[in-house]
């Protein structure tokens, strides 16, 4: 006999239900877990371009992996192929947060800094199962 | 004594597995969790100007008081996508941008080539509760 545990959504029986999307848990689907989480903090001198930064992030294995930068002196959360420009709507760049890649071993941020003074910037990266 | 809440996988035991991938739910990992999402259309022409080229952006308000951790997808002539992204062609360069802060979610595009009439995209915006704590 085998077993499920399941919470439904308001207004779903959760004896009858069978549209995952109508639940807040079905022990039938996996949840996509998050087995690692940090911050990085650097800074970039100006005009450079695509440079990287990596740390170790201690796993067997090579994690799915995402990340948030914030320049430090700004209110916005950018997201990995984004370019901050200030005000929003100019063109006038803050800072690139150009990409983030994991391998066996690090976790790699490439970032591009084309204004004219060094930008310091914290990243919250968070690495993911893999559910291969 | 700690307790735990763990759900394996079949033909794992629960009580001995430690691989997170064999375990549908362990209380020992973090997961997302939804605060809000919804959508919202942009439909823009060369009379909305954007730095050198056009465009719009519009937001949401979250009120979290912190960063939280969101996805945009977008919806365009070209396809779907994740936000944000650069598309490039023969004559046209185009970004649909996002940014967060601790109270709005900001997206957009900035179309940085000619054209004529209007063009809509349309956004899909996930707001977690997930504190970036930045």
């Amino acid at each position: 006999m085998s077993y499920k545990l399941a919470v439904s959504k308001y207004g779903y029986s959760v004896l009858t239900e069978t549209n995952p999307n109508n639940f807040i848990f079905n022990s039938d689907y996996n949840t996509f877990k998050i087995i690692g989480s940090g911050t990085y903090s650097n800074s970039i001198s100006s005009s450079t371009y695509f440079q990287t930064f990596s740390l170790s992030h201690g796993l067997s294995y090579t994690p799915l992996v995402h990340a948030f930068c914030k320049e430090n002196s700004t209110s916005y959360i950018l997201l990995p192929n984004e370019r901050l420009t200030s005000p929003m709507v100019s063109d006038i760049e803050v800072i690139r947060f150009e990409y983030v890649e994991a391998n066996s071993s690090s976790i790699v941020f490439c970032l591009s800094n084309p204004s004219y003074s060094s930008k310091s910037f914290t990243i919250r990266y968070l690495l993911f199962e893999v559910p291969l | 004594m700690t307790y735990k809440l763990g759900i394996s996988k079949s033909g794992y035991n629960v009580l001995t597995e430690t691989n997170p991938n064999n375990l549908i739910f362990s209380s020992d990992y973090n997961t997302l969790k939804y605060y809000t999402s919804g959508s919202a259309t942009i439909t823009f022409t060369t009379s909305n100007r954007f730095g050198d080229g056009y465009g719009k952006f519009t937001s949401i308000t979250h009120n979290l008081g912190y960063y939280p951790y969101v996805e945009v997808y977008v919806s365009d002539w070209d396809g779907v996508f994740p936000v944000p992204i650069r598309r490039t062609g023969a004559s046209v360069f185009y970004q649909h941008f996002v940014y967060v802060s601790t109270t709005t979610l900001y997206f957009g595009i900035k179309y940085s080539s000619s054209f004529s009439g209007s063009k809509s995209c349309t956004y899909y915006y996930f707001i977690y509760k997930n504190n970036l704590n930045l």
